[in-house]
Order: C-alpha cells, then structure tokens, then sequence
C-alpha cells in the first residue's frame, strides 16, 4: 500500500491510515516494524511529491506517527522514526543537492536506510553552540572531521549521519557546517548503545570522528550553513516530535478508564469516586489541549507558516502536558501501576525524556521570551 | 536621495532584538555578537512580519546577517 497525492483530510487518506492503524494494531515486531512502515509511506508522506514523496504534509504526517504509537503501544519506535523524519529528511530535502536528494533522501524514506542527527556532545547540550568537533579542509579538497557526538538517536544502527562540525572560529552564526556522514566512512567510529530508561526501542548511541574523510560532495548546504540546517531541523523536530505521544495518551487513557471502571473497591467501581474521576477528566484535558496544538501547528506548517516561536511553544506545551498526564496516570492504578503491563511507569519514563530531547523545557522558555521581545 | 525605509525598518528590528545596543547602519552585528543565536531567529521572525517577506531557514546565512547594509542588501534579492 502507498499513499500518494493525497492530503489528512482526503478519503484517500482517511482510507491508507485505517490500514496503517490495522497494521499496528497487529503488534509488528520491533526488528521488522520500521521498514515495514516505512513500506507503507509513513516516512515519505510529508516530503513533497517534486522530491519523490507522498506531498501529504506535516498534519497527515504526525496522524500516522499518532496512530501507528496508539495503535502498536510502542512509543521508541515511533520516536525514532518522528527523529529522523524532522531532524534528518528535512533537513536534506530544504538544503541537499539532486545528488543528496537521490542518494540519500529517496533511501530514507523507502526504509532501506536509517537517518541519524548528530549535534549534541558531552559538553555542549543546551549549549549546543559551543559544539567542538572540528572540519578542517584537506589538500585534495576533503573535509577531515575530528570530535565526538553522543545522544545520537539512531545512531548505533544508522546508515547515513547528519553531523554538526566547527569550520571556522569565532560566532557559531557563521562557524558550523553540516555533513552528511554515511556509515562505514573511515575514522567514523560507533559506539555501544547507550542504557537508558524510557523511549524503549529508541536506540541512542556515540559516535567518535578520528579524522573522518568527508567529500566535499557530502557537505549539507553552504560551508558556514551550519546553524540555518541546525535551525531548520529543530523548527520541524520541536514542532512534531511529540506526535507519537498523543497516540500513546490516548491509548494509556483508554486503557485506564477500562480499569477504573472494572476495578471495585468499598463496593463501588473506582470510576464512580470523585479522586478518580478528576484525574480522568484532567488527563482527559492534557491530551485533548496537547493534540489540539500540535494540529494546530501542523496545518499552519502545511500553510507554509511555522516559525521558531511557534515550534518551541508547542514542543513545550504538549510536553508539559505530557507530563502532567504521567502524573495522574500512576494513581488510577495504584499498586498495579508498577505492573509493566499497565505501561504507566514506562510512560512516565518517556515523559521525563520528553522534557530534554529537542531542547529543554527551559531552552523552549527562552527561545519564546525572545520571541516575546523579552 | 530619498530615504531608504526597508534599511529604516531592518535598524529598528535589529534595535528592537538587541536592546541597549549602539546599532547603526554598518554595525557587525555577529562578529561584534550583537545578534546571538536566538536574537537572530527573533530578527528573522521581525523582519518577515514587519516587510511581509518570507525567509528561509537556507537563506539565513552570515553574509546576509553581517549588518544592517547586508540585511538590506539580502532584502533587496528578495524584491523589498
Ligand atoms: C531521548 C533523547 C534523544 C536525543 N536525541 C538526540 C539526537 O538525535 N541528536 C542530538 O544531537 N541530540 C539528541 N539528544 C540530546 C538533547 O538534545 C540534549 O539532551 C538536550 O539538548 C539537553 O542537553 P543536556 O542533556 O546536556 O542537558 P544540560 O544542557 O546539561 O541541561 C541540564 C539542565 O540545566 C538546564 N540549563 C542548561 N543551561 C541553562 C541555561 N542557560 N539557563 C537555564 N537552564 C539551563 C537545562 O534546561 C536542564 O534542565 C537527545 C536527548 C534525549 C534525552
């Protein structure tokens, strides 16, 4: 099944996200899941049909992402695939070349290779800007990357790296570059999967660049474009990332009113006491005001109107309510809630990291009191 | 020679990112870090509402961001 030429609100559509939802809902395992949804289109829909995808458009796109996570419970997965949509096709499809465009971009969306966004170092998080692996031209015209990465979503399994580097000193405004680093690039060396809690199935891992040889070919944008591709990825990513996470609000609070209502206590089922049927209307409230922004968000984007201010509003909303569902999904269970198959501490789990991926939840703040003119 | 708006405007947005800056028409603005990393995406956002322009995130390149001169020069390109 493809989709094509088709927009969220088509019957078309309507039509392919049913069958992606009955996919899902069928539990794919973990190993086969991510080409087999990248089969179906998820990955090409929001690039548009001059570029070889679906031209569908972000709102069409984060409805998948919604519904494949709703529907499979699995929530690294989805992460993973929203990662690489936002901060690594965009990105190549607003500055790649036709080279770029065909030998990267067309592999991405198809499923046959995974994309990874390597910014962030151990000592430059927030502060993304002081970033020191270094780009050094060589006589023969090749760029010569020295530094490491870490928090790579991705990365212990991608076949092609979008790696942030210093080619000049002085304002980063003008310093960074971006590369398109494919995996196997002599001097590129990929660490072990990093442990972590939450986003299970997400794989974050290291990168070491021990004079890595880059083409010039396979420099992303103009040399000093560094910072607009570092922009551009994150304008898309703060904005839709969280799409899977409606999904798996839905499902949590599904799930959770299932429970409530057949679980007795004193006699009475537990959705018929007050405690309880707040938290429900509050969780209730927190999904519904999350989703109702992020679509917002979408179909203004699908206008060809988002700008930074915006996407950091709605990466900090839709986290934070993500977060206070977590809060109350727990106590809906009680003990049980640290049973795995109620999902509620693995959930909370994903909510905390939702507070730091993209930037944080304070970076967000300051990113729109500057918008504020603050 | 008649004054020059869209330069008026590009200093008033720049003086309105950067408060309590001395901004004139050729002030380096990044090199002197006047603009930083965020101002510049609030700058961009300003310039886009107060001219009506659309810029994208490929063209926001340093040459186009220098000073004011080189906003209004990276401006003319796009038809302001
Ligand atoms: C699941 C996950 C996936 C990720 N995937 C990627 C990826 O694919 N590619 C990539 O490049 N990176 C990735 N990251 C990295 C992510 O972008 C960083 O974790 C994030 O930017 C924060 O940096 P840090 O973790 O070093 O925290 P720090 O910067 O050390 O921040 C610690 C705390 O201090 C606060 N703080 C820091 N500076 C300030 C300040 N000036 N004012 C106020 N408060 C401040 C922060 O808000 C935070 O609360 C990922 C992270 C996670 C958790």
């Amino acid at each position: 099944m493809t989709v094509q030429q088709t927009t969220a609100h088509g019957a078309e559509f309507a039509h392919w996200l049913a069958g992606l939802r009955s996919w899902a809902g069928k539990g794919p395992g973990e190993s086969t899941a991510w080409r087999e949804a990248a089969a179906q289109g998820l990955l090409s829909l929001a690039v548009p049909e001059t570029a070889g995808g679906a031209g569908a458009g972000y709102e069409a796109a984060c409805l998948a992402l919604e519904a494949f996570a709703e529907e499979s419970g699995l929530s690294g997965l989805p992460f993973s695939m929203a990662a690489q949509m936002w901060a690594c096709q965009e990105p190549i499809l607003e500055f790649g070349s036709q080279a770029q465009h065909s030998g990267y971009l067309t592999r991405l969306t198809s499923g046959t290779a995974v994309g990874a966004f390597a910014a962030t170092e151990y000592d430059s998080g927030s502060d993304l800007l002081s970033l020191r692996t270094r780009a050094e031209r060589d006589g023969e015209g090749r760029w010569r990357l020295d530094g490491s990465k870490t928090f790579v979503t991705n990365g212990p399994s991608a076949d092609v790296f979008l790696v942030l580097a210093r080619t000049a000193e002085g304002s980063a405004l003008s310093g960074l570059t971006a590369f398109l680093v494919p995996r196997g690039t002599p001097g590129l060396r990929i660490g072990r999967t990093i442990e972590k809690s939450g986003l299970a199935g997400a794989q974050l891992g290291s990168l070491l660049l021990d004079d890595c040889v880059v083409d010039d070919a396979d420099r992303l944008g103009g040399t000093g474009g560094g910072f607009a591709v570092l922009m551009h990825a994150m304008r898309h990513e703060r904005a839709f990332i969280l799409a899977p996470t409606l999904g798996l609000m839905a499902r949590a609070l599904r799930r959770a009113l299932d429970h409530t209502r057949a679980r007795s206590q004193f006699g009475q089922p537990l959705s018929s006491y007050d405690t309880i049927r707040r938290r429900l209307v509050r969780m209730h409230l927190s999904l519904t005001s999350a989703r109702e922004l992020l679509y917002a968000t979408a179909r203004a984007a699908d206008r060809g109107s988002l700008d930074h201010g915006r996407s950091s509003l709605t990466k900090l909303h839709v986290s934070t309510e993500f977060n206070r569902f977590c809060q109350e999904l727990p106590d809906l269970y009680g003990g049980y809630a640290l049973l795995p198959e109620t999902g509620a501490t693995q959930l909370l789990a994903d909510a905390v990291a939702s507070r730091y991926y993209s930037g944080t939840s304070d970076m967000q703040m300051k990113i729109i009191a500057e918008g504020l003119g603050l | 020679m008649a004054e020059d708006v869209v330069l008026r405007a590009v200093v008033a947005a720049v003086r309105e990112v950067a408060p309590g800056a001395e901004i004139v028409d050729d002030t380096p603005l990044i090199a002197h870090r006047i603009v930083d990393s965020l101002s510049l995406l609030s700058l961009v956002s300003l310039l886009e509402k107060e001219l009506s322009v659309t810029i994208r995130d490929s063209e926001i390149l340093p040459a186009h961001f220098e000073s004011p001169l080189a906003i209004r020069a990276f401006l003319r390109t796009k038809g302001c």
